[in-house]
């Protein structure tokens, strides 16, 4: 019998499967509690956390990569790394333009802004490279 | 030299080991799950631009979804999550019936998820909820931008559909298999890589659910 077992691979229990199951139904349960509560700017931190735990859950356990090559995690690891580069630098561009170009808040597109700004303040340098003021007619896009 | 092969499945003479050919199969589909996760890791990313530049209109948009009906539907997806792991577990052990009773069960679960999803779609249909310029509700303060919320709810959720729904095809080919007997303690291979893309479709539905319906 254990020579048999042995030739298995990696059964995990039913009690591991349940338990997970469960812990990923309370999860949900306490992301929709937490969504009622005014955190500010934290309530979407928190959702992020709570989904990430549970989507840990489901690959660690459901999709086996806790026992399986630890190579896979490698090939995990790196996409999640360039995701984050990718989502990071977008929205650190996001965070922080407006900090460096003071035109940004207006909501208007850019070429507009620029120009809009420019008949606000005369007398301020001309349309940088690549910017143009817009046509007669032409409306916001 | 004795040659004992534990697999239905030849091995290819290029593999040293059934263990080895199985690993490869394994690193294969997971090479394609990281693609998928960049897919929709762009999506994620359009919707974090356009949460961050206008994220009271978000909170009022997304406050027109049901949360009862999101959650639900993320229940479901666990569920099915839970009975395809079994599916492989039975096979695992050789019980062939668990295998195709779990599923079975996965597959009427990815039925009840598109059951509601269709109907969350008809409602949003009737209710001018749309994408773009047929955006017709008028309760939202902004309605000239609340279309792009609903851009982005259509464009990740449908995405995300046409993956539930490829997943059940590939449920149902690995059912009929399944009844066929073809998988067995020895043999597991296509439901471990066909349970890994169901359960990248439940992860994925794991960080849409609480960005769409809980902003």
């Amino acid at each position: 019998m254990t020579s048999k077992a042995a030739l298995r691979p990696h059964v995990l229990s039913l009690r591991l499967y349940g338990s997970v199951f469960l812990a990923l139904v309370a999860l949900t349960g306490v992301t929709v509690l937490t969504a009622q509560w005014n955190l500010g700017a934290w309530n979407i931190w928190l959702a992020m956390l709570i989904a990430s735990a549970k989507a840990a859950l489901v690959l660690a356990v459901f999709m086996h990569l806790w026992f399986d090559s630890k190579f896979l995690l490698l090939v995990l690891g790196g996409t999640l790394t360039f995701l984050a580069v990718f989502a990071g630098l977008t929205l650190m561009d996001l965070s922080w333009r407006a900090t460096v170009d003071a035109q940004q808040a207006t909501g208007l597109p850019r070429d507009e802004r620029v120009y809009e700004y420019q008949r606000q303040h005369p007398g301020t340098p001309p349309l940088r490279p690549g910017l143009r003021e817009p046509r007669t007619g032409e409306t916001a896009h | 030299m004795p040659r004992v092969i534990f697999s239905p499945f030849p091995l290819a003479h290029h593999f040293r080991q059934p263990r080895q050919q199985q690993e490869a199969a394994k690193l294969g589909m997971w090479l394609f799950l990281v693609t998928e996760i960049l897919l929709f890791g762009g999506l994620f990313v359009a919707y974090a631009v356009y949460r961050h530049e206008r994220l009271p209109l978000f909170a009022q948009a997304s406050r027109l979804l049901d949360v009862r009906l999101g959650a639900f539907n993320t229940v479901v997806l666990l569920a099915s999550s839970l009975s395809v792991a079994l599916a492989h577990r039975c096979a695992q052990l050789g019980r062939r019936n668990g295998t195709v009773f779990n599923l079975a069960f996965t597959l009427a679960c990815g039925g009840v998820f598109l059951a509601v999803k269709a109907s969350e779609y008809k409602h949003k249909l009737h209710a001018g909820l749309l994408p773009g310029a047929l955006f017709a509700d008028t309760t939202v303060s902004s309605p000239d931008q609340a279309h792009v919320f609903f851009s982005l709810y259509f464009g990740m959720t449908g995405l995300h559909a046409v993956h539930v729904v490829l997943g059940m095809v590939v449920i149902a080919w690995l059912l009929a298999r399944a009844m066929r007997g073809c998988f067995g303690p020895h043999y597991t291979v296509p439901l471990e890589l066909g349970g890994l893309y169901w359960h990248l479709v439940d992860v994925i539905w794991i960080f849409l659910f609480p960005l769409l319906y809980l902003v």
